[in-house]
């Protein structure tokens, strides 16, 4: 994707944010209003994407459901990747037993089922908005640790990283200035293909009830509510799962888009004089 | 003239497959206040590692360094930091060891705000830039814009910014063109000369060890096998392995290239356990009590060691 492919999923995502902040200014209706006599009228007329069997506006409810999704993938993608690149870059950094140990407890956080950890959590501490973001950091934040582990660890066989060390600097300042600024581009790239996994995670656990509770509106909930009228209400689960499909999809162009850009192959560079080329010239017969 | 640098009985193992590897097995250093050593050897000698052992950047298992008087590996954080402001790297691959993310000026300027230096350090960037022949203005820049040659140059003014009495330098121009060779070659001998700084010089290519160092250290397999002053020793190698290193050598004029001396085969032997000199299994002059005795490094007329039981008479290479 070049520059101005890219602004298309940006675009996109933009609007969604345009979407959650403004939403009572853009939604039509109440969202949570119940009017009975309306009940599962099917989009067009008064009501564009049509009513669910409460008589709630779906347009109005998938309006507000971009809140939940946003601040949840949003909170989710933040809290898990600070606490994944601390976790992986300190991993890196300190090496040995102390890294080693860090990062199989990483491999067995990964190996861990979503879902039961999800169900453990929500039983633990109760379904609410906040547990969902602590139940998904809880989940992903391996993700960030392993590449930033391994970028942590490529930064500190770079040359520049053995000057600061022979110039006296401390660890937290080669950490700060010189390993951080290698790893935080690829800890963005994953930040951006997570945030899409993300919304798709907090819509799965609102669908099971174990994320926001009624009556505030999730594209998962809207989603579980329509279930049981797909067969003759079907503008229930499509409009939420066509708002979800098409951030996700938006969100992974960006992440694929930032993961070509900063990969230096695909940059504009000299190419690096090595090592192995004087060890080739010697290798010849003497 | 006092000695700057004293290594003495460096040993640096690496954990390996199946043991571990000496890449330094006994090594030592001396080096004059304000001369140039150079370090030769092939490559795996234990050069690189000799330097970093030199600059405090790894432990030895065994033996010590001393800078200044100061002993670099027994010294707590904060004296470390201090000596470290003496000694100072240059390393081979310029492209590796100056940071793409910061602009020249902030590279050059990193030492002195690492080290709080009172003063205008945008002025005193300015001014090292300078002193490496570069433009100032380049300050401005990032090192993707800069030919090898310049980058080599903003790692000295990087190196030379805390003034250092005591730089290594591992294979200072070996990643450079041949064209941007001298220059920087001849820039590292003027600041030799302006500062009376002391070189530690790692390198392979012995042409530029004639030109530069005023003595030579020889090195194989982690030991040192030959020293003495880079005049003498070009001229009356007494260390087989010397020998035979400076006879491979390219000439310029052609016609004195020797014909291919006999195949020397692989240094093997790091690994396995040892006995008796190091360098027997490839020497052509060895007999049964280099494979049984170990030499040691030891004083010859002149003011030159070898290690060699035959240093006196050894000749490697017929004439």
């Amino acid at each position: 994707m070049n520059r101005r492919t890219m602004l298309i999923p940006l675009a996109v995502l933009v609007m969604y944010v345009v979407a959650a902040v403004f939403a009572p200014l853009l939604a039509p209706d109440d969202p949570n209003a119940v009017t009975l006599a309306r009940r599962l009228l099917p989009p067009g007329g008064g009501h564009l994407l049509g009513t669910d069997a409460l008589g709630r506006d779906v347009l109005s409810r998938v309006i507000f459901g971009t809140r939940i999704s946003l601040l949840v993938a949003a909170g989710a993608v933040l809290t898990g990747g600070v606490f994944g690149v601390a976790v992986g870059v300190i991993a890196g950094w300190r090496g040995g037993r102390i890294g080693a140990v860090i990062m199989r407890l990483v491999d067995v956080v990964l190996s861990v089922p979503f879902f039961l950890l999800a169900i453990l959590v929500v039983a633990v501490l109760g379904p609410s908005l906040l547990n969902v973001v602590v139940c998904l950091a809880l989940v992903r934040w391996p993700r960030y640790a392993r590449v930033a582990h391994s970028a942590t660890l490529q930064a500190r066989g770079r040359g520049f990283v053995t000057a600061a060390t022979a110039t006296g600097a401390p660890a937290w300042w080669i950490v700060l200035r010189h390993v951080l600024p290698e790893v935080l581009p690829v800890a963005i790239v994953v930040g951006t293909l997570e945030l899409g996994l993300m919304v798709i995670y907090e819509a799965s656990l609102s669908f099971l009830g174990l994320g926001v509770q009624p009556p505030t509106a999730s594209w998962g909930s809207i989603l579980s509510d329509g279930q049981q009228y797909i067969a003759s209400a079907w503008w229930l689960a499509a409009f939420p799962g066509i708002a979800l499909f098409v951030l996700v999809l938006a969100a992974n162009l960006l992440g694929d888009a930032a993961r070509d850009r900063l990969d230096p192959a695909k940059r504009t560079e000299i190419p690096k004089a090595r090592r192995g080329t004087r060890r080739q010239a010697r290798r010849q017969p003497a | 003239m006092s000695e700057l640098v004293v290594a003495e009985g460096l040993v640096k193992r690496y954990a390996v497959r199946g043991g571990t590897v000496a890449a330094v097995d006994g090594a030592g250093l001396r080096i004059e206040q304000g001369t140039a050593l150079a370090l030769v050897g092939e490559s795996g000698c234990g050069k690189s590692t000799t330097g970093r052992l030199l600059l405090g950047l790894e432990r030895p298992d065994e033996g010590t360094v001393e800078v200044g008087g100061e002993s670099v590996h027994a010294l707590g954080k904060r004296g470390l930091r201090a000596l470290r402001r003496r000694m100072q790297p240059v390393f081979q691959d310029p492209y590796d060891s100056l940071n793409g993310r910061m602009t020249v000026g902030q590279i050059i300027a990193e030492p002195l705000r690492v080290h709080r230096v009172e003063g205008d350090a945008k002025a005193k960037v300015r001014e090292l830039l300078k002193t490496v022949t570069l433009s100032p203005d380049l300050a401005g820049r990032y090192p993707h814009e800069l030919s090898g040659g310049q980058r080599q140059r903003v790692a000295i003014a990087r190196a030379i910014a805390l003034e250092p009495e005591f730089l290594v330098c591992d294979e200072p121009v070996s990643a450079l063109d041949v064209s941007v060779q001298a220059q920087v070659v001849n820039l590292l001998r003027r600041l030799q000369d302006e500062r009376g700084l002391t070189y530690l010089f790692i390198s392979h290519d012995l042409a530029l060890v004639r030109h530069l160092a005023h003595r030579v250290a020889v090195m194989y397999l982690g030991r040192i096998v030959e020293e003495g002053d880079t005049a003498e020793l070009f001229a009356d190698p007494r260390h087989p392995y010397t020998q035979l290193l400076l006879a491979a050598a390219p000439r310029p004029r052609v016609r004195e290239n020797r014909a291919p001396l006999q195949r020397l085969g692989e240094a093997g032997g790091a690994l396995a356990e040892r006995t008796g000199c190091a360098f027997a299994p490839r020497c052509p002059l060895a007999t049964d009590r280099c494979r049984t005795e170990d030499p040691k490094l030891r004083p010859l007329p002149g003011g030159r060691s070898a290690a060699c039981h035959y240093a006196e008479t050894a000749e490697a290479v017929p004439a």
